[in-house]
């Protein structure tokens, strides 16, 4: 695999989106590869970065109760 | 009586299934709004339309992808024109972005013995809070914001979010490319900016 062909793939690997054959050629490029590897790093982490700072917050518990209140009217 | 006891019963599914979701739709209704007034709003508006049309609910379908379908149909018809969206960035220079070579770049010409590779590529990203990240997200343009949310913050797959939002999975796929490239791009500006990468 080139690392032309990794990069296309690197999002469905990341996102486990890949059947089984493609994932291991991909992991067996990213081992070989520094580049790919530093890159898949970073798609990593950021993918995590965007989930951990997107729930951190708490709906108001005035939220809750007025959909409580909704449903119940 | 018995249309009680049938509303009871109803409300108390309806409350079991869909309210422990509320922070889940609340964090996503916020950064697609970008502030807590129209969160409140959507969100407030999404469970109204999901109890109207709870007899639609197909049991043991996955509750949270229907809910979210809710959220963003309403939003898009909704909050859609409300606010302009930021001024697009150029497509073709994100396309080919990527945010480990510019690190990677900035990095060691900061730092010639600094450690290299992906440990010192994770290292930079460590000076992004979460503030940067949210403000760079909500900057994304709004179809690939919620293609990017989808799979990053509630970790639908493909096929899921092509359900979620109407669209094939080659367009799932498409906008997920370009949302995260864009929001790399946003966060390499505002690094720059706010001269949080060593060396600027």
């Amino acid at each position: 695999m080139t690392c032309q062909e990794a990069v296309n793939k690197l999002y469905e690997y990341l996102d486990k989106e890949l059947d089984h054959i493609s994932a291991s050629q991909v992991e067996k490029h990213l081992q070989l590869c520094r580049l790919c590897c530093d890159n898949f790093e970073l798609e990593k982490k950021m993918k995590e970065l965007v989930q951990k700072s997107c729930i951190d917050e708490k709906a108001p518990s005035f939220l809750k109760e007025k959909i409580l209140k909704l449903i119940k009217s | 009586m018995a249309v009680d006891q049938n509303n009871q019963a109803k409300n108390k599914e309806f409350e079991e299934l869909f309210l422990p979701l509320l922070d889940n739709l609340y964090n996503i209704a916020l950064r697609m709004t970008r502030n807590v007034k129209d969160a409140e709003d959507l969100v407030q508006e999404t469970y109204l339309k999901a109890y109207r049309f709870f007899h639609r609910f197909e049991r043991g379908t996955n509750g949270r992808a229907w809910l979210l379908t809710i959220l963003t149909n309403t939003f898009r018809t909704r909050y859609r024109k409300k606010k302009q969206e930021p001024e697009m960035v150029d497509f073709q220079a994100i396309e080919n972005f990527c945010l480990a070579d510019e690190l990677v770049k900035e990095i060691e010409a900061s730092d010639k013995s600094q450690a290299r590779g992906a440990e010192a590529v994770t290292e930079a990203l460590k000076d992004y809070v979460s503030d940067d990240i949210i403000k760079a997200l909500e900057n994304v343009p709004e179809q690939f914001r919620l293609a990017v949310l989808l799979s990053d913050v509630e970790g639908f797959s493909y096929q899921e979010i092509s359900e979620i939002l109407g669209i094939s999975v080659g367009t799932v796929k498409s906008r997920i490319f370009r949302g995260r490239k864009i929001l790399q791009k946003l966060l390499w500006n505002f690094a720059k900016e706010k001269g949080i990468l060593k060396g600027k």
